[in-house]
């Protein structure tokens, strides 16, 4: 019976990287002083939840066989949606709306140039995150944008601290069940999977496969944004420099949780187990004292070895 | 014969750039009936399923599905008429298990609360039994699709076509690239499903493996209709001499 536990976690494409999240808890718990406190098993989660968000869109995108490397600057663009508005005295449940909004909208300027022109969408999300980068810097780097001294019950529930939790982590728990659910029962999902997996097959069989795409693009670009407005929330300013380098944190967590690169396949569970490690190798090295300069490295070499391990494991099976 | 067909093409043509792969084809399918659609490589016989399936629309020609002139936008909407096609080049998609590819773009569901889910089991249990009926021994439809040998995929695709299609299936070349034995197999579902009175069109550049169980048999050479005729006026051989361009007709 215990053998056939065992046969059925290895059988999953998450197994990998379960494997190695124990391995290095382990190794945390052990070594890293204070590790395994609540206030530590808080903040990493705290730590996570931004690009948690984030993931969940660009999972379902990367099983349908497309990237978008716009996620970082559409975040920064959440952010900054959401402050100008209620700077301006917007209802600020209005500019939260507006503020997703502008991630939806650029979702489908991503989803149907890459599906209208064929151009691929790594070139023209990689377009996007510069073409909106310079868009930020030109409009937001000549004042502080800051909250400071603005009370709202909104921002308080979207993002406020609940015991040692941010309230993200919640909305960030619930939006990867959805996802799970969606991705694996239904036929949005199965449609999905199968466009990742061939997409000319898939239009053969009566899918309208550009529809779909252009429909994960704008799940994707609203869930950065809205990612921004729960960052906001929690930090209440704005840098022009938010999110950057984000994109490529959230295609490492998504491929280091068993999602494939090429598409056809994903997993939320292994997404928020991948977002989980990277948090949680950053959270442990804080409290081992490691240099900070250091942290990238570490994290690079893991994620090499990390994923050279998931690819020979899957192999076997 | 009197009856409406179901599907028919009037004066077909196709342009690939400059190629025109169908220079006005005629082509027209009854109900309960099974047509060869012979002809060489690059004839236009996939040209011509497609533009039944709704892959592309013709260039120029009309299509007619029981007597109304229609347009097949889309692949869905030619699956709504209920024409289910198994393609040449492309085959089950390898990332879905059995029944995942089984149902694509059919998935059933069952509503809860105010959103519909998948109904897994139903689905599992239609496709093991849709293949048995076919005569194809799957053990667990939830198998990978990679573990299937190239014989067991096009016989799943087979079963698929068969079970959801209520007025034509559209094979085009069911049986090129299989082992004997399994073209052997391919060709006893052809004959159970001509049985059950869906009308077939079975496209091949082999009209032996046609000739037993087609009623009428039509021959494309280079984007021409060049000759159709009922089976019993003509062998096989005669058949095989116009393909290739010995004979010329009528
Ligand atoms: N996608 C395509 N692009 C350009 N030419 C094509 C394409 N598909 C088919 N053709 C050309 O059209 C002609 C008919 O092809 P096809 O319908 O596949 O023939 P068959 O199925 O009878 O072998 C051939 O000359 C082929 O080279
Ligand atoms: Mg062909």
């Amino acid at each position: 019976m215990r053998m056939s536990v065992l046969t059925w976690l290895k059988s999953k494409p998450e197994f990998g990287t379960f494997a190695s999240f124990l391995c290095i808890f382990i190794f945390f718990g052990v070594f890293a002083p204070r590790f395994l406190t609540i206030e530590s098993i808080g903040s990493m989660l705290n730590m996570a939840v931004e690009l948690g968000i984030v993931v969940v869109g660009v999972t379902l995108l990367m099983t349908g066989g497309e990237f978008d490397l716009s996620v970082g600057s559409v975040f920064a663009l959440g952010n900054f949606v959401f402050i100008y508005l209620i700077l301006q005295n917007f209802p600020i449940f209005l500019g939260f709306i507006l503020a997703i909004a502008s991630g939806v909208i650029i979702g489908i300027i991503n989803g149907w140039i890459t599906t209208r022109f064929a151009v691929p969408s790594f070139i023209v999300t990689l377009g996007m995150l510069w073409a909106i980068r310079g868009f930020l810097l030109f409009l937001a780097t000549k004042q502080w944008w800051t909250l400071y001294g603005i009370q709202s019950t909104f921002l308080d529930v979207l993002n406020g601290k609940t015991f040692i939790f941010y309230n993200a982590v919640f909305w960030f728990l619930v939006l990867v069940v959805i996802g799970h659910i969606v991705l694996e029962n239904t036929r949005f999902g199965n449609q999905i999977r199968a466009c990742g997996g061939d997409k000319l097959n898939a239009r053969f069989m009566g899918i309208n496969v550009n529809k779909l795409k252009i429909f994960t693009f704008m799940l994707t670009g609203g869930l950065a944004a809205f990612a921004g407005t729960t960052n906001l929330s929690r930090f209440r300013y704005f840098h022009w420099y938010l999110g950057v380098g984000m994109e490529l944190e959230a295609v490492a967590a998504v491929v280091l949780g068993g999602t494939l690169l090429t598409g056809g396949y994903g997993t939320l569970i292994g997404s928020l187990i991948g977002v989980l490690l990277l948090s949680m190798l950053r959270n442990g090295m804080i409290l081992l004292g490691i240099p900070g300069y250091w942290y990238q490295a570490i994290i690079g070499a893991f994620f090499i070895i990390a994923m050279a391990l998931n690819i020979k494991l899957r192999a076997k099976r | 014969m009197s009856q409406v067909p179901i599907i028919e093409l009037k004066n077909i043509r196709k342009f690939y750039g400059k190629i025109e792969a169908l220079k006005g084809v005629d082509f027209l399918i009854y109900p309960g009936e099974i047509v060869g659609l012979v002809g060489d490589n690059g004839a236009g016989k996939s040209t011509l399923v497609k533009i039944m399936m709704g892959v592309f629309p013709p260039d120029a020609g009309e299509i007619f599905v029981e007597g109304k002139k229609v347009n097949l936008r889309s692949p869905s909407e030619s699956r709504k008429f209920g024409f289910e096609p198994v393609y040449q080049e492309t085959d089950l998609i390898s990332q879905l298990n059995i029944w995942r590819n089984f149902f694509l773009g059919k998935e059933i569901t069952k509503k809860f609360f105010i959103a519909k889910f998948l109904d897994k089991k139903k689905m599992r249990d239609i496709t093991s039994k849709a293949l048995d009926n076919i005569g194809i021994k799957i053990k667990n439809p939830d198998s990978d699709i990679m573990a299937l040998s190239g014989g067991e995929r096009r016989s799943v695709s087979i079963g698929r076509a068969w079970h959801f299609g209520g007025k034509i299936l559209i094979l085009d070349e069911p049986v090129t690239g299989l082992s004997v034995k399994e073209t052997e197999k391919v060709l006893e579902y052809l004959k159970k499903i001509k049985k059950t009175g869906c009308s077939v069109v079975i496209i091949t550049h082999n009209i032996y493996h046609v000739y037993d169980v087609a009623d009428r048999i039509a021959i494309l050479d280079r984007g021409t209709k060049v000759a159709e005729m009922r089976k019993e006026d003509c062998t096989p051989e005669e058949i095989m001499d116009i393909i290739r361009g010995k004979k010329k007709i009528v």
